[in-house]
């Protein structure tokens, strides 16, 4: 049996996926059918490996997370098991992934914005690539609903100026309520200057 | 505005090439419209695409056609009508960008993203030299401002507080933008990050 090993490599990470064909699901010999390993390397970071279950994992965390920031919304996504968590982190992201072993630690990967989207562009790069016939656990990337946009940092402060304004406009009548009004003001109605005829 | 995708894919369509991507990204798109700030945010990613390349008008239409879009890309005239939808504008145009508008400005901004993808990743980076980073941003922020006072409104306060603005937020938010845009997958997620379901 042919094994088959393909590499996406992006400027501070490099993707290697090893494999076979399915021969039974009528794979070619340059098709990967069954994955047999895979290694990460982020640069400065430790190597990853695992099964098949911790890339699917991987992907779908990295990818979903990459979908809501390319929205201008930054929150914390937790794949099944607990395997791995993405979270915002200052101005950079925490990739925390926990190993299935009890003995090994948790490990925790700082990534910056363009380390985010090197690691992203590889699972693109992946998950398009004909050479493969897997089927990737990936949740399709959506639009989101009105009330998710809000959450925008952007927006927000797009109407920020609008928000100050009535603030504004709401403290000061609520300050006017206060000023006494003079009630010894005679009025004079000038319209009743009418005169009789006779 | 309110045109759902469905409706306008009844018109006329580009190529074969863009045929099928439309009938691929057709069901995710479903019950979705295009959202409000889609043409601000779209004409502030090409103005960042021309403050990172000199004479970038004339590499978007030739990046138009070798892509095959339609006959919008056909002048400067036409991209500029275009972009002028932005209500932020100094020459804003009371009209709304079709689906198809919006699918071939997706299309043309992840491939010149592509194309840019070394100099945005720079910028992006946190691991380079801390004075040539910072040289670096002020290169690009003054240029990207610049040519913000030259085509925007500038009596609008949102213009007028992205030019006072010093820790450049929101030009980092659209470097993002563009950094995750790039390839099949970049496409697909700045595509569904530029409509809203409803």
């Amino acid at each position: 049996m042919i094994n088959l090993s393909y590499r996406f490599n992006q400027d501070s990470c490099s993707l290697e996926l090893k494999g076979i064909p399915d021969v039974s699901n009528g794979d070619s010999h340059d098709t990967i059918g069954i994955l047999s390993s895979w290694s990460l390397k982020i640069i400065g970071a430790s190597v990853l490996e695992g099964e098949k279950e911790h890339l699917d994992n991987l992907m779908q965390v990295i990818l979903q997370y990459s979908r809501s920031y390319i929205s201008g919304i930054r929150k914390t996504y937790i794949s099944n098991k607990k395997i791995v968590t993405i979270s915002p982190f200052g101005i950079f992201h925490k990739l925390l992934l926990n190993s299935t072993r009890k003995e090994v630690e948790p490990l925790e990967i700082i990534l910056d914005d363009s380390e985010l989207s090197d690691l992203t562009r590889c699972f693109d790069l992946l998950r398009f690539d004909p050479r493969f016939n897997i089927s990737w656990n990936i949740i399709e990337e959506l639009p989101f609903k009105k009330k998710q946009n809000l959450l925008r940092l952007s927006g927000l402060r797009s109407n920020s100026n609008f928000l100050y304004s009535l603030v504004f406009f709401l403290s000061i009548c609520f300050v006017l309520l206060f000023v006494p009004i003079s009630n010894e003001f005679e009025y004079n109605d000038t319209t009743r200057t009418s005169q009789s005829l006779s | 505005m309110n045109e759902t995708p469905l409706d306008s894919l009844k018109n006329e369509q580009v190529n074969d090439d863009s045929n099928y991507k439309y009938n691929n990204d057709e069901n995710a798109l479903l019950n979705c419209v295009i959202a409000k700030d889609t043409p601000r945010k779209i004409d502030f990613l090409i103005l960042v695409i021309e403050t990172l390349q000199i004479n970038a008008t004339d590499s978007l239409l030739l990046k138009a056609k070798d892509i095959g879009l339609s006959d919008d890309y056909s002048s400067r005239v036409q991209l500029w009508k275009m972009r002028c939808t932005n209500p932020l504008r100094n020459t804003y145009t009371n009209a709304s960008l079709s689906y198809e508008q919006v699918n071939s400005f997706v299309e043309l901004i992840s491939a010149m993203a592509e194309n840019l993808y070394p100099l945005i990743r720079q910028l992006l980076s946190s691991k380079e030299s801390k004075t040539l980073n910072q040289e670096r941003w002020t290169i690009f922020s003054k240029r990207l401002k610049s040519l913000i006072r030259e085509r925007m409104n500038i009596q609008r306060s949102y213009i007028s507080s992205l030019l006072n603005e010093e820790n450049n937020n929101f030009f980092r938010e659209l470097l993002v933008i563009l950094s995750l845009s790039c390839g099949e997958g970049g496409r697909k997620r700045l595509k569904s990050s530029l409509f809203t379901q409803i």
